[in-house]
This record gives C-alpha cells, structure tokens and sequence, in this order.
C-alpha cells in the first residue's frame, strides 16, 4: 500500500493508527462512512461538542478583536457562561507578545505533509512559544494519559520545524516550546509540557518510523486491534464483528479535530 | 509539472514582480491554471506565507489543482493558502463576526446563533410559508411540482444577491421582459410576495440562505472596519480562476478589494461563463482587466489538435450562422466520427466495446476517456455501470446533485423507521414493507419478503407482527435463520419505539449500527448503502439542529415532521454529492457535459451521446424565474421573445460545445440515437450543426462520415 502523495498526517489519523490499525485504514484510506453510533451517552455527547464548538468560536473571536461585551451577549449556557468568564481571567489581553489563533501548519515529513492546527500560539518578549489548546471536556485526565497522545508529541514538533524552517535555522532550540493543555472548567489546573531537544529528536525518529510503518502496509497488514475495549468506543464495530451496543464513554476527552465539531465545513465552502 | 516544463509565456506569468495585478485570459486548455499554479507556489517560495494567498473559484471543484499542489510534501512549511468561493468567504466572516453584525443587518435576535439554511432547510421554511398560499389558489396556473417552485423563489432571491438589485424588484423586472400572456405577472407577483415573506421569516428567526449571507457579506461586513480590516491584513495576494464563471457581485467585491492587494492574479477563460442559469457573468469578469496593470492572453490551446480547432469553429459557425461559407478546412474529418444507432443498448454495448479497444489495444488509460450526456439519467449511469463492470472497465460518474430519498437504501431506512413508530401514523405500504426486508435480511430473497410481509404486516396498524406463532410449515418455507434474523429486527424495532423521544437521527444510527450492519443483515458490507444512509442522517441532523433552535415546530414533532417531508420530495431531494473529492483518476468517467466542464481537467478521447438529443439545447423550464432577465447585462424595459431565446441557446449550445472541444485532445466519437431513452425520435440543434458540417465535407472532399 502507497499512499497518495497527497495524504497529510494528523494527530488524529496517527492516534487512530496507534489505537487500531484496522480503524487507520477503514477511516482514512478506504475514507468509510460508516454511521453507527460511537458511544453513549449520544445526546450528552452532542451537547458537549456544541458548547466546545462554540467556546472554541468564542476565543477565536476574542482575538479578532470582538468586544468582550458583544461576545458574553451571545452565551446563554450557564457552563459556557462559566467556561468564558475563566477563560477572561487568563487575560490575554494584557500578555505582550504575538499571537495567532486556529492557526494550521503543516510541514514536510517522512514523503508526506504533518499538520497540525492550533488553537492559540503565542510568542513572548522573551522569544519563548506557546502553545495552548483548549480542552472541553467535563473531566480533567491525568498527565501521564496526555503525554503519551500523538498530539503532545506531533504539535511542538511542527512548530519547531516551522520556526526552524522560517528562519532557516536548523539549531532552532525546541526548549523554548511549551505545550498547554488548558481545560475551561479546570482553569486552575493547566496541563503542560517542556520541550526539549532529546525530546524532539526522540519524536521526530519515531513518528518517521510510524510513517513510514503505515506507507508499507498492505490491507491485511492493517489488523483489528488486541484491546477490545477501543471496539466500544468505535462506530465500525459492526463491520469488525466486534459488539452491538456503543460503550459509555467516560468522555475523557472530545476531541474537535476528531468530530465534525463546527456546525460548518470550512473546507467545504 | 516542474518550472522547467512551463511553456514561455507560463514561466514569464510565476517571474512578474511580485507586486503585479495582472489579468490573464485565453481559452480554455492554454495553460492559464497551470501558470496560477506555479505563480502560488513561486511566490510561497519567495518567502510569503501560504496563508496570506488567498485562492478564488467559483465552484469548488475548479480549485482541485490548487488543493493538490500544496498537500504534496515539496510545499514548503507553513500554513496553506485560502482556497474558497465567495460565497464560503461570505459564510466564514459572518460566523466569525456575527456578534457586532447581526443587529445592524436587521436579525430580530440577534443575540442568537446564526443558522445557515443548506437548499433543503431553506426549502422546508419556504414551504411553510407558500404551502397555505397554494390552498388559497396562489400559482394555480403553473403546472410544476411545489418542489419546484420552491426552487425558483429561492433562485430569484438569489439572483437579486448576485447581481446586486433589491429583492423587491424581482416581479417588476420579469413582468418587463415578460412577452407572454398578461396574467403571468400574477404568477411573478404571488413569487415576489412569497420571497418577501420568506426574507421576513429570515430575518425573525436569524436564518440565512444563501442569498441573505451573500448581501450580509456585500452590504455589511465589508463595509465593517473589523472585519475589512481582517480581510485585507489577512490575504494580501490573490489568485482568482475561471472569474467569467463568477457571477458580477463576487467581481464587485473583487473590484473594490484589489487595490489592497499586493499581488494578483485573475484569469478568465474566453467563450465560457457555463453558468449563466447560476448568475456567471463574463461581461463584469472582463472588466476586472481593466484595474489591472497589466493584461495577458494565452493564445494557443496546449490540449487540442488543427483538426479540433478547425472542428470547434465549424460548429461554433454552423450552429450560430447555419452555413459554412467560405474556407473550410477537410482535416477536421480526422477530428469526429459519427456512429448511428436505433436504441440506446445497442450505444451502450458499442461505447463498451469501443473503450475496450481504446484500453487494449492503443494503450490509452481509462482517465483519458469521457462519456458525455446532456443528462446523466440514474438508468442510464446504471446500464453503463453494469456493462463496463462487466469488462472490468474501472468508472466514475460525476453526478452534481442526486436525489438521496431515491436511494434504496435510504428508502429502507425510513420503512423502518415508520414500522418502528405506529404513532407517526405513517403507514407504509405492503410494497415498501417488502422491499425493506429484502433489502435488510441477508438470504431474504423477493419471494420470502413477501411472504412475510403477507402473513407478518398489518398494514392497519403500520406494524410487525411475531415470527413465532407463525405455522411450522410456513416457518420452515421461509427458514428458521430468516425468521431469527426478521424477530431480531422486528423486536428492536418494537424496543427503540418504546424509547419515545431518541431524536430520528439517533434513532437510524442505533439501527444501522445494532441491526443493519451486524452480521446477517445486508448493509454489514455494503460499502454504498452505508454512505447513503450516512448523508440521511446529516441531512436529518441539521435538520433537527436548525429545527430545535427556531421556533417553528415543537421538538417531539420534529422527526416525524422530516419523514412526512421526505416523502412529499422537500427534503433529502437534493443533495450535493462531493463528486470532485471523490473522483478517481484510473476510470472511465461518464459525466453530464456541464459538470465535465466545471471540472476544468482536459480527455483524450470524448464520447458525445445522443447528440440528436434537444437536452443539448433546451433551456430548464423554469415559470418563475429567468436566468437571462434577472441578469446586469439585460436591459430593462426590453421583451424576451422567442426569437431571443432562440439565439440564446444557439449561443449556449455554442459555448458548450467549444468548451469541450478545447477540452479534447484527440478525437470526439458522435453518437446519434434514432429513438431515445422516452422512446421518442429527437432531432435537436447540435445533430442539425453537425449535418450542415457534413454536408459541406461531401461537397469539399467526399467526407467519409457521411
Ligand atoms: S471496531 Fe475495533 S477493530 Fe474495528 S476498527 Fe474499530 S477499534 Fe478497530
């Protein structure tokens, strides 16, 4: 199996890799619809993408430059309400520096391009680099489960070869890359990450193996996964013979690139 | 392609200074996007960020080229240009900047989210609006589906946003050029009115159809300091491709904007502007040349032969002058061929067994070849299907919209989605009932369907009876696997009924995930079934979505609501299929001639069907509405005649024609059909313009077409 040169290579799609090599390839190579359900609770579910859908909506018109004021007129979720006043106390506006929203990048990569989209990047006086990504989810997880996600590894990564790639400067310090996970109803309690130059290295080997693991595989090759338990969480269930009924989730994370979160397509304007 | 490659004229269009705005036109296949291309790579390359390109088309199937380039892992990193239509871009600022202009753009809430209407939802909100206007009389006179007619008020309140006149002067502009009958104005009255009401709804209920975002965009986000300012510090070069295909709103906002540019670059295909009937307008495209400083034409097609050239003007003349005077080149012989056939099977096998030979024997790849149709029929893309799977011939079809509730499985779904809830009272009937089992229980074959819809429907109750207490005769005639696999079914049915309030969507995800696709049922591999059931429940989600935050039907009876709906044809109608996403580039593609132009991508060889065909002339019958009046270039006060609709499709057809021959590079097999797909005998313009061609080649070199 080769891929089409065209493929880009997400958090998302690696992470289904990593989850099950079986859903790598029924979601992004055969692109399946298949319209099971995922997990229940179905209509909690929905009701948290729409609330992250539009916290999302909300930060990304904050830094446009909407007044506040505008902006807290539309919220008529009690939770956002919350979500959004916590999201105030941060007070970016006072931070100096450059920063940029829903911002994508993407970079060369082992034969293919690495995306990755942020929500908030911010770069100080200091020439140290933010990256914050809002999660909105009910329940904070722990720190071990995150640092083991494609996406703490694949985002500082793009962003140190972006930086390094824009100033043509192939010593870019990774050091001064920091990884925020920031939850709206845990405001106090941000996950975050250093970066490090072992550490960019270590994830730059092994994502290139990963690639270049996946590119070689033909269709039997990618196999149904040995943990069970992913098959409650996942909608080809019934393809796989693996289960009827969607599991409960205890819906550790949402995450938006992995949904159709945003009510529009911008990619299908 | 690499630089190196570019013809000079192409690589003299990526090495202008950076800050030129240039105008670049020339027919179709001379290798204008090909230079676009590289002119956005070229300046990605000098250092400007991908994301401050903003690439323009005005249909999203024209940016595939675009899309490609920059996915491939020789871009540089960064972010990627803005690949969009007006119309997205319009969406796009108005969800981002909603808050601070809802209020001035007249919404009654403007504190709510906006919902954008897709053609369905907007569909539905004028159907309530016009569904009680037609009891009271209202369009008696016009004899088209209400479906219809819901389509073409829409149209004209679209027309008013893209040409850039108020919606209100829809009737008065029709009545002016209407030549007909005087009691036609009624009809555009009563369509005025009805548009005016729904604008009304609109703006209540913080709806937006298309023709609403288009004029929030024009008249009040771009006169917006907030979001102009994003705008133009967000995109500082543009690319726009085939403008002449825009319609003239989208070159206003390109005409004021292009001053804070840095660059540009806007081509225009010469002879085009296909779609007229969606408001093109190559007139107003042109005149963005003049705010350019500097003007390019690509002369010379890289895709067509002499004799195709010497073709595309022979027919142009034929068709719009009904002679060949004067000089007549005979090379063009080499360029056509004429096949006759009686019936339509007897096409079918001849284009099958003339693919196959092209395949075989002249080594051509299968996306080198396209079938060209007027219309592409769903009988007529199935008997194709089916003889090229036969040969093993790989095939795509293009098909723009296609009506999703005619799809057997999305039929399947919603029979049981009524058996499941005897309290919509909405009964299926035996027919639907049958074809449902068949369709869903693997080994369940006509005959048993039957049976079991005979003994185990009561079609009183709209509901399933107990496989169990059926005799044991009858039980093992229909086997014991089936009646298992048809009471796992029905007691699920029976279960999520007694559920109550699971919204329809949810409901159809549950069945097809518990019950359809497990195994010993037949969407458990069924790839294409799968995919339609999918974009029903899209369609059903954003119309609960849309539906829950209005205020027009309390939310119990919103699924019922839908399926009543769909069954009267307003929803799940039509539907976009993403037929350029999904193109494949090692098939056979068999295409409507109008969808093969907009994919802007050249073939070897072209096959034309039914070229006696009038679909290759005829205008849409459309009572309410018209594409040539509710136009800027139409002059008010003038009447339509028939003599102008005449020359009109002549020109259409004209245009047509020349656009696909520029886009052939090798040869055009015509084939004429004695009776057609309705059983009748048609002998339209383009077979007319053809025979004047051979009758001229009889004349000047014993033409062997003939
Ligand atoms: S059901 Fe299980 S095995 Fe199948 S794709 Fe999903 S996770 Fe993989």
């Amino acid at each position: 199996m080769t891929l089409p040169e065209t493929f880009i290579f997400t958090q998302q799609n690696l992470q289904d890799y990593i989850d099950c090599n079986r859903r790598f390839y029924l979601r992004e190579i055969l692109k399946l619809e298949w319209p099971a359900i995922e997990s229940e609770p179905v209509r909690e579910q929905e009701e948290l993408i729409l609330l992250g859908t539009q916290f999302h909506l909300l930060c990304q018109q904050f830094f446009l430059g909407i007044p506040v004021e505008d902006l807290s007129d539309q919220i008529t979720n009690l939770e956002l309400q919350v979500w959004w006043q916590n999201f105030l106390k941060l007070d970016f506006k006072s931070l100096n520096g450059t920063l940029s929203s829903e911002k994508l990048i993407s970079i060369p990569f082992a034969g293919f391009r690495l995306a990755a989209k942020y929500d908030l990047l911010l770069r100080d006086l200091n020439g140290k680099n933010f990256i914050y990504d809002w999660k909105t989810s009910k329940h904070q997880p722990q720190r071990k489960y995150l640092v083991e996600r494609m996406q703490s590894k694949i985002y500082p990564l793009v962003i140190s070869k972006y930086i390094g790639a824009k100033r043509f400067d192939t010593d870019f310090n990774p050091e001064s890359i920091d990884m925020i996970y920031w939850y709206p109803a845990f405001p106090n309690t941000p996950i975050s990450f250093g970066y490090s130059k072992v550490q960019f290295e270590a994830d730059q080997t092994g994502l290139e193996k990963l690639i270049y693991e996946i590119n070689k595989k033909k269709e039997p090759d990618f196999v149904l996964t040995e943990r069970e338990k992913t098959c409650s969480y996942c909608r080809f269930r019934s393809l796989c013979n693996r289960g009827v009924t969607a599991g409960v989730s205890d819906q550790q994370e949402i995450d938006f690139q992995a949904t159709n979160a945003f009510n529009f397509d911008f990619e299908a304007l | 392609m690499n630089f190196d490659d570019l013809s000079p004229a192409q690589q003299e269009i990526v090495r202008l200074p950076l800050q030129t705005k240039v105008f670049l036109h020339g027919q179709a296949g001379s290798g204008k996007t090909t230079a676009a291309i590289h002119r956005m790579l070229g300046l990605i390359d000098q250092g400007i960020p991908a994301e401050s390109v903003l690439v323009l088309v005005p249909q999203r199937s024209l940016a595939q080229g675009y899309r490609d380039v920059i996915r491939t892992p020789n871009s540089r990193a960064g972010g990627e240009p803005a690949i969009l239509t007006i119309g997205g871009l319009a969406q796009r600022m108005i969800a981002l900047f909603w808050p601070i202009v809802a209020k001035n753009a007249g919404f009654k809430n403007p504190t709510r989210p906006p919902q954008f209407l897709t053609l369905e939802t907007a569909q539905y909100y004028l159907a309530s609006i016009v569904e009680p206007l037609l009891q009271k009389g209202y369009f008696e006179s016009v004899t088209v589906d209400p479906n219809r007619l819901y389509s073409q008020i829409l149209d004209n309140l679209n027309k008013s946003a893209v040409v850039g006149f108020a919606p209100d002067e829809i009737s008065q502009r029709l009545i002016q050029a209407w030549a007909g009958k005087a009691s036609q104005s009624v009809i555009y009255e009563q369509a005025q009115e009805c548009a005016l009401l729904f604008r009304k709804l609109c703006l209540q209920q913080d709806l937006l159809d298309f023709s609403l975002q288009l004029s929030i965009f024009t008249d009040h986000l771009w006169t917006s300091f907030l979001c102009k300012k994003y705008l133009t510090s967000t995109y500082r070069h543009l690319i726009y491709d085939n403008a002449e295909e825009d319609y003239p709103v989208a070159h206003d906002i390109i005409a004021k904007w292009l001053p804070d540019f840095e660059s540009a670059l806007i081509l225009s295909d010469t002879e085009a502007g296909f779609r007229s009937f969606m408001g093109a307008d190559p007139v107003s495209a042109n005149s963005l040349g003049d705010q350019c400083s500097k003007k390019v034409e690509f002369c010379n097609s890289l895709v067509k032969t002499h004799p195709l050239d010497n073709l595309e003007s022979a027919l142009s003349r034929s068709l719009i002058e009904h002679r060949l005077d004067g000089h007549f080149d005979s090379d063009v012989e080499s360029s056509f061929s004429i096949h006759p056939f009686r019936f339509y099977p007897q096409v079918i096998d001849w284009i099958v067994k003339q693919v196959s030979e092209l395949l075989i024997n002249q080594n051509v790849t299968p996306n080198e070849i396209v079938i060209l149709t007027p219309f592409l029929s769903d009988s007529l893309r199935f008997s194709f299907y089916t003889r090229f799977t036969e040969c093993g011939i790989p095939i795509n079809t293009f098909r723009p919209s296609r009506s999703l509730r005619d799809e057997p499985a999305v039929k399947t779904v919603i029979t049981l989605a009524k058996l499941a809830y005897p309290i919509w009272a909405l009964k299926p009937s035996k027919d639907e009932v049958r074809t449902a089992l068949m369709l869903t229980i693997t080994d369940c074959d006509y005959v048993r369907a039957d049976l079991l819809t005979q003994i185990l429907y009561s079609s009183a109750s709209g509901s399933l009876r107990s496989f169990d207490p059926v005799k044991k005769e009858m039980q093992q005639r229909l086997t014991y696997t089936i009646g298992e696999r048809y009471e796992k079914l029905r007691r699920w049915l029976e279960q999520n009924s007694n559920q109550g309030t699971l919204e329809l969507d949810f409901f159809l995800s549950k069945l097809f995930g518990e019950i359809l696709s497990q195994p010993g049922f037949k969407f458990h591999e069924n790839f294409d079934s799968a995919s339609s059931v999918n974009r029903l429940i899209e369609s059903c989600r954003k119309f609960r979505q849309t539906m829950t935050d209005g205020t027009l039907i309390n939310e119990a009876s919103i699924s019922k609501e839908y399926i009543r709906l769909v069954d009267e044809g307003i929803l799940a109608a039509q539907y976009l299929s993403d037929w350029a996403g999904k193109s494949q580039s090692d098939s056979v593609l068999i295409s409507p001639a109008f969808s093969f132009l907009m994919s802007n991508r050249p073939a070897k060889y072209q096959f034309w069907l039914d070229i006696g065909s009038q679909g290759w002339w005829t205008r849409l019958d459309q009572p309410l509405t018209h594409p040539y009046v509710l136009n800027r270039n139409w002059a008010r006060g003038q009447l339509w005649t028939d003599a102008q609709e005449y020359s009109t499709n002549q020109k259409t057809l004209a245009r047509v024609t020349t656009g696909l021959i520029r886009r052939c590079s090798d040869h055009i097999f015509m084939c004429s059909i004695g009776i057609n797909e309705q059983g009748n005998e048609e002998r339209g313009a383009l077979v007319m313009a053809i025979q004047t061609i051979l009758r001229k080649l009889k004349t000047t070199a014993g033409g062997k077409h003939v």
